[in-house]
């Protein structure tokens, strides 16, 4: 099998990657930074309201010591949920790193689901992760397979209404592993036809490929069946 | 003089509850929502000087809310608060008749000025219409 990086319309193909690439990682750290900045605004009216207080003794009023110990203990709550986001942003930014390497497939699911349950959030569907409590060793590309399944998940939000669900799980095949994301069918739209051609591309990167199937009314699965080890670099 | 009475819309219900709690010990009354459907229905039964709404919500999102609530109440002072204070999103808030523009996290005294200036432009806007209303019953009337 060519590579994508071979071939007619090689350049195109090539520049498409890249395109789609860096807005996959323009999306997933805008929206990790605006939940960075919703506990930094929280955190910051913590310390307003601190402030608040001890002006007020300024003005004799008594320190409510129970009302400053429940502030602090707010604050650390919010200091360690700002910890946990930017762990998975710190972790998210590192997937670029390499282009193959080995990690645990549970694990990127778990963090994939993590890291678009915002995203998910705002459009009003609920992302839930159900995984086999196995870790699947797999040798790939983690940056692209975490931009294939955010694809997929993007497919099902565009035929998604209010209260939809979408799943994620994962199991082992003899080539390799299969991902499954089940949610809304897709609505069919040119931008959903191409989401739909530009998966199938990376997929092809990835050495893998992708099907999609009924799975109830208006409901499918997306399936990404991917080898155990890609040893080539991908593009 | 009456206390300002403001509207904080906003998803993020630990943000709005400590907010509001500083507003409301600088002497304000605040009302809050957690969705545009919920501040729309208080609109509707309230009046405010000054919403504060945040850009990023769930459902229906803050762009959305605005052009509603300016539908209840076309006088409304509209305060966006953003997390993403980007061009596009100030030019359009404002082309919908936002008052005002505010990166979040926001300064409270920057917030206070913001909602103390929004009233004194739904009080102007007020008292213009008012003006206009009697100068039309003095035309009908031919007084």
């Amino acid at each position: 099998m060519s590579t994508l990086g071979e071939g007619p319309g090689a350049e195109q193909r090539m520049r498409l990657m890249r395109e789609k690439a860096l807005g996959f990682f323009a999306v997933i750290t805008a929206s990790l930074s605006h939940e960075i900045n919703n506990v930094v605004a929280i955190i910051g009216e913590l310390s307003g309201l601190l402030d608040d207080l001890l002006a007020g003794t300024e003005k004799g009023r008594p320190l409510d010591q129970e009302k400053v110990k429940t502030i602090s203990e707010r604050i650390a709550k919010n200091v360690k949920k700002g910890e946990q986001i930017i762990k998975r942003l710190n972790r998210f930014a590192h997937s670029a790193d390499e282009p193959v390497k080995d990690f645990d497939l549970r694990e990127l699911l778990e963090q994939v689901t993590t890291i678009a349950q915002r995203l998910a959030t705002l459009k009003g569907v609920s992302l839930e992760a159900e995984l086999p409590e196995v870790s699947l060793p797999i040798r790939s590309n983690p940056f692209s397979m975490q931009q294939a399944i955010v694809g997929c998940i993007e497919l099902a939000f565009s035929g998604s209404r209010r209260n939809d669900k979408i799943t994620l799980t994962f199991g082992k095949e003899d080539a390799g592993a299969k991902i499954t994301v089940t949610g809304p069918t897709h609505d069919g739209s040119e931008a959903s036809q191409s989401m739909l051609s530009f998966l199938a591309l990376l997929m092809r990167d990835l050495g893998g490929t992708m099907e999609a199937s009924p799975a109830g009314n208006d409901t499918q699965s997306l399936m990404l069946h991917l080898p155990k080890s890609i040893e080539r670099p991908a593009n | 003089m009456p206390a300002d009475k403001i509207l904080l819309v906003d998803d993020e219900e630990e943000f709005i509850l400590i907010l509001s709690e500083r507003m409301k010990s600088r002497g304000m009354s605040v009302e809050t929502a957690e969705s545009g459907p919920a501040a729309i229905k208080k609109a509707e039964k309230q009046d405010f000087d000054a919403v504060i709404l945040d850009m990023m919500m769930p459902g229906m999102d803050g762009i959305e809310t605005l052009k509603r609530l300016r539908e209840v109440n076309p006088n409304l002072q509209v305060i966006m608060l953003t997390g993403h204070a980007t061009l596009p999103n100030a030019v359009e808030a404002v082309k919908l008749g936002a008052a005002d523009f505010l990166e979040k996290p926001a300064n409270i005294a920057t917030l206070i000025e913001k909602i103390k200036e929004a009233k004194i432009k739904k009080m102007v806007l007020e008292e213009k219409q008012a003006e206009e209303r009697i100068r039309n019953i003095l035309k009908s009337k031919g007084w």
